[in-house]
């Protein structure tokens, strides 16, 4: 079991299933990245999760406590997740510290309102971490997670060891000190009285990110938050945004449609399309083996053959090739006919002692500076393309020999 | 030539849109709230139709074939069809003066053809009347409340047309359009929906209004309700008139929603090169300035000339005067605040919802705008006799009859003001741990605040004007600054009454100012 655990979602509008029995697991202090086109359901699973909109069935758990499940629909306030928007929604009324501040408890009085009725403050908060917000400050986790923990291909059950939980050290710190934490943790110390429209969107994605972590949630939830950037700063925020995550230990869900954000930032990524979940694993393993061609077309390019399935084999316009049956349990019947799927950086050139090659020549180069994105045409007409490193790129009408680096992938066809 | 206004599709589509606020569900206790708030707002209707059907129906119909009635219908529809042409064409031609030739000034110019609109009507009418005291009829009465109302077509067509694609008219050119079949064919089904909702307004005042045709003795419907009341034997004939005139509002209001018809927003540049203005450049200015000087000029001149007079001065009864501003003011006041609280629940509701039950309450909410404000007050002096005749003659059904007037500019106001608040904001506040009362009252309320105060200066400065209602329901020995306006020029002392129309418009200026100020720190922020 996951520390977040999302059992049979289904979020339904009259007729219309927007989500459709999703399950989900996100172990502890990792990064989950649901990628899926627009209007696949995701930001919809990201809201549902966050309690912003009612679920028609499923239960969603949190660290063993229901936040949502049959007859129970908790607050979104008193759910102690963070929230990072796609568009940084800072409070225009706020200075960046008093926004990074916005949920952390005011006084001690303040500080009490959030205790919910029934948990007057008692000598146990330990025993509630996470329950109230107060609980939630008494708590630290960094330190206690194994650091192994944060790698990638470590077993799951490594992550789901209970954590201890630590004895109150941020009892002294106070909200201001939390807030300058923060402020230097995202490296905007110096821009703490600014008001956010002085903000860049890159700052203003920081602030909020701030603002979401200052509470010490026990998941955060980001919706698309570096979409609104320009590309440049998109990918320099994104890489440090996941460190920071990471830095932090903290459990985060991210919805993006970005394959290439879902695969460099996430621990474990889930392709999901017409709200369900098609395939959960991996960057590597989505990547690399995806559950059906659609999955594959959408994570990255492809090549696309027909071919015929010859006991652990399939014979294609490439030759014969070793591939892995992917359409389920048993392989099929030699002769069946198969879709090969092979990705363009798996096809490899000149490599004359390969055991497989094929002649093809060189019709077209989509040149992109590292490296290029060749069409060969093999005999028979069929079109392949194959990424080439940059130096030492064949020119167009060039004969050349075409290799495969790795089992071809084999699906059944329709 | 529709072809041209059909927006082009998106090529590609941008990033899911936020999912639409209905997803979430209305809560339950916010739709009652809204619900009751707006049903206060439907009693003077409700009860007017109650009043008058209790007479009987074949009593109705009868009174209303009588020659009277039908004349001073007659009358109403003549005044109000001519004053909403007019204003329409001028309204237009101002409009388009002003946003399509580079005349000098042009920010003053804007503010200055909106002027006319911080007159009463009913002064204006008497400004006029202490130049030409003769001036009486359908003429007279139809020209002043043109001058009058032209801003109310003015102001909506120059901002459409300033947000109206030129490039349209470009291309329309260049297919071989002259300059005017151009302009009907490109850019004017661009500022249709805008200049129809000013002609609604404009129709609207025209038919409600009292103090203006009483003053220039031309009969319409509201003349007829006034004096039918006065007359006191037969209030029945006062509430099958009242009926009669909501009649023509309802309807009015009816084809306005029916003939507006959604153009697409074309993309494109928003400026139609200005050009300069040659030779045509005093004939712009006369015709821009029309109704500033019928409308303000002449009245306030003739206001002061009067005021100024030294047996006028002499004559100022200090203590009454001062008496009638604090009753102005307090009742403004009360007004302001519970039109913005009842008014609170409605916006709110409808600018975070959507559905048939919220479009009905909004609706309702919005009837005061069809509703004349001496069919109010007559319908509520009936209720008030009926069923709270403890509160009768008192400022409390005064200040209801004003909350039911006004609230509808209360709900405009206040309802954008929340609309532009993201309600991500109200997300992001939620997921940091605040309930929804403290979301309202710390991110959503604070940044609505300008909104929130702007809707209640407009009910506030509409309270202060507001003649008819007043004089109805006024509690005996209270009068406003209007009411002794009203009564001084009734009896043709324009010299006493000088005091009073002056009083008035300096005491109107105060929420005014306020509100440009508003305005001002709302555009800055």
């Amino acid at each position: 079991m996951g520390w977040v655990a999302i059992d049979g979602l289904r979020v339904a509008y009259g007729d219309t299933r927007v989500l459709d029995d999703v399950s989900l697991r996100i172990p502890r202090g990792s990064l989950v990245a649901v990628l899926g086109p627009s209007g696949c359901g995701k930001t919809t699973l990201l809201r549902a999760v966050a309690g912003l909109l009612p679920v028609t069935a499923g239960t969603i758990t949190v660290g063993g406590r229901l936040v949502t499940g049959p007859g129970v629909q908790r607050a979104p306030e008193k759910r102690g997740m963070g929230w990072v928007p796609q568009d940084a929604s800072l409070f225009p009324h706020l200075t960046v510290g008093e926004n990074i501040g916005f949920g952390l408890p005011r006084n001690k009085q303040s500080d009490d309102l959030y205790c919910e009725s029934g948990e007057a403050p008692r000598g146990v908060f330990g025993l509630f971490a996470g329950l109230t917000r107060r609980g939630r400050e008494y708590r630290t986790r960094p330190a206690a997670l194994p650091v192994n923990a944060a790698a990638s291909d470590a077993p799951a059950d490594n992550r789901l060891a209970p954590v201890p939980i630590a004895p109150d050290r941020s009892r002294q710190n106070s909200r201001a000190a939390r807030i300058d934490e923060l402020a230097s943790l995202v490296g905007l110390s110096e821009l703490v009285d600014r008001a956010p429209s002085q903000l860049s969107g890159g700052q203003a994605q920081r602030v909020s990110l701030a603002r979401a972590l200052a509470p010490r949630p026990d998941l955060m939830l980001l919706d698309e938050p570096f979409t609104a950037l320009d590309p440049l700063l998109r990918s320099a925020l994104r890489t440090e945004v996941a460190a920071l995550l990471r830095d932090q230990h903290n459990t985060s869900l991210l919805v993006t449609h970005d394959q290439e954000e879902a695969l460099s930032l996430a621990d474990f990524v889930a392709v999901m399309r017409g709200g369900e979940i098609l395939q959960f694993g991996t960057p590597a393993n989505v990547y690399e083996r995806p559950v059906n061609p659609w999955v594959a077309g959408f994570v990255g390019d492809t090549v696309e053959l027909d071919g015929l399935w010859r006991a652990g084999r399939v014979e294609c316009a490439l030759g014969t090739l070793p591939a892995d049956w992917m359409g389920g349990s048993s392989a099929p019947a030699d002769g069946t006919p198969v879709l090969v799927l092979l990705r363009p950086e798996w096809l490899t050139l000149a490599a004359p002692l390969a055991e497989q090659q094929t002649d093809a020549i060189t019709t077209a180069i989509a040149y992109a500076g590292h490296d290029a994105l060749v069409s060969f045409t093999l005999t028979g007409g069929i079109v392949v393309r194959a990424r080439v490193a940059a130096p030492g790129l064949p020119r167009i009408g060039d004969r050349v020999a075409l290799g495969v680096r790795q089992n071809a992938l084999a699906y059944p066809l329709g | 030539m529709t072809g041209l206004l059909i927006p082009p599709l998106k090529a590609d589509a941008p990033a899911p849109p936020r999912r639409p606020a209905r997803f979430r569900g209305t809560p339950p206790w916010l739709l009652a709230v809204a619900a009751l708030c707006a049903a206060t707002a439907a009693i003077p209707l409700v009860y007017l139709v109650v009043r008058t059907t209790e007479a009987g129906l074949a009593e109705l119909l009868a009174t209303l074939v009588r020659p009277r009635v039908l004349q001073l219908t007659i009358n109403t529809v003549m005044l109000a069809t001519a004053v909403t042409l007019s204003c329409l064409v001028l309204g237009t031609i101002c409009a388009w003066i002003l946003t399509r030739i580079r005349l000098p000034f042009q920010r003053t110019l804007l503010l200055v053809s909106a002027l006319p609109l911080a007159v009463p009507s009913y002064l204006a009418a008497y400004g006029w009347l202490v130049w030409f005291p003769h001036l009486n009829g359908f003429w007279a009465s139809w020209f002043v409340m043109t001058m009058v109302c032209t801003p109310y077509v003015t102001l909506p067509v120059a901002a459409a047309l300033r947000g109206a694609s030129a490039d349209l008219e470009s291309v329309a050119r260049t297919l071989g359009r002259g300059p005017l079949r151009a302009f009907a064919a490109a850019t004017w089904p661009q500022i249709r929906p805008a200049a129809i909702a000013g002609a609604l307004l404009v129709c609207l005042y025209s038919l409600s209004d009292f103090g203006l045709v009483s003053m220039l003795r031309f009969q319409t419907l509201t003349w007829g309700i006034n004096a039918a009341y006065g007359a006191s034997f037969d209030r029945n004939q006062a509430a099958l008139l009242a009926l009669v005139l909501v009649v023509l509002a309802l309807v009015v209001v009816a084809g306005e929603r029916r003939s507006r018809r959604q153009v697409g927003r074309v993309p494109g540049r928003s400026t139609m090169p200005a050009r300069a203005p040659g030779k045509t450049g005093p004939l712009c200015a006369v015709v821009l300035l029309a109704a500033p000087i019928a409308g303000v000029v002449v009245p306030v001149v003739g206001l002061l000339s009067r005021l100024l007079e030294a047996e006028t001065l002499r004559a100022i009864d200090v203590p009454r005067l001062l008496e009638a501003i604090a009753a102005t003011l307090g009742l403004a006041l009360a007004a302001a605040v519970v039109a913005v609280v009842i008014a609170l629940p409605i916006a709110a509701l409808a600018a975070r919802y959507q559905g048939r039950l919220v479009a009905v309450i909004e609706a309702v909410g919005f009837l005061g705008h069809a509703l004349p404000g001496i069919v109010v007050g007559l319908s509520l002096v009936f209720f008030a006799l009926a069923a709270v005749p403890m509160f009768y003659q008192t400022s409390v059904v005064l200040v209801f009859a004003y909350v039911v007037l006004f609230m509808p500019r209360a709900i405009g106001s206040v309802r954008s003001g929340i609309a532009a608040v993201p309600a991500s904001l109200g997300d992001v506040s939620r997921m940091l741990g605040l309930s929804p009362f403290q979301t309202w009252w710390r991110v959503t309320a604070r940044l609505a605040l300008p909104g929130i105060a702007i809707g209640a200066l407009l009910v506030a400065i509409s309270a202060m004007k507001e003649l008819p209602a007043t004089l109805l329901l006024r509690p005996t020995g209270v009068s406003t600054l209007a009411t002794e306006l009203w009564s001084r020029t009734a009896l043709f002392e324009f010299g006493a009454a000088a005091p009073y129309a002056a009083a008035l418009v300096l005491v109107a200026m105060v929420p005014a100012v306020l509100l440009s100020g508003i305005r001002g720190t709302a555009r800055e922020n």
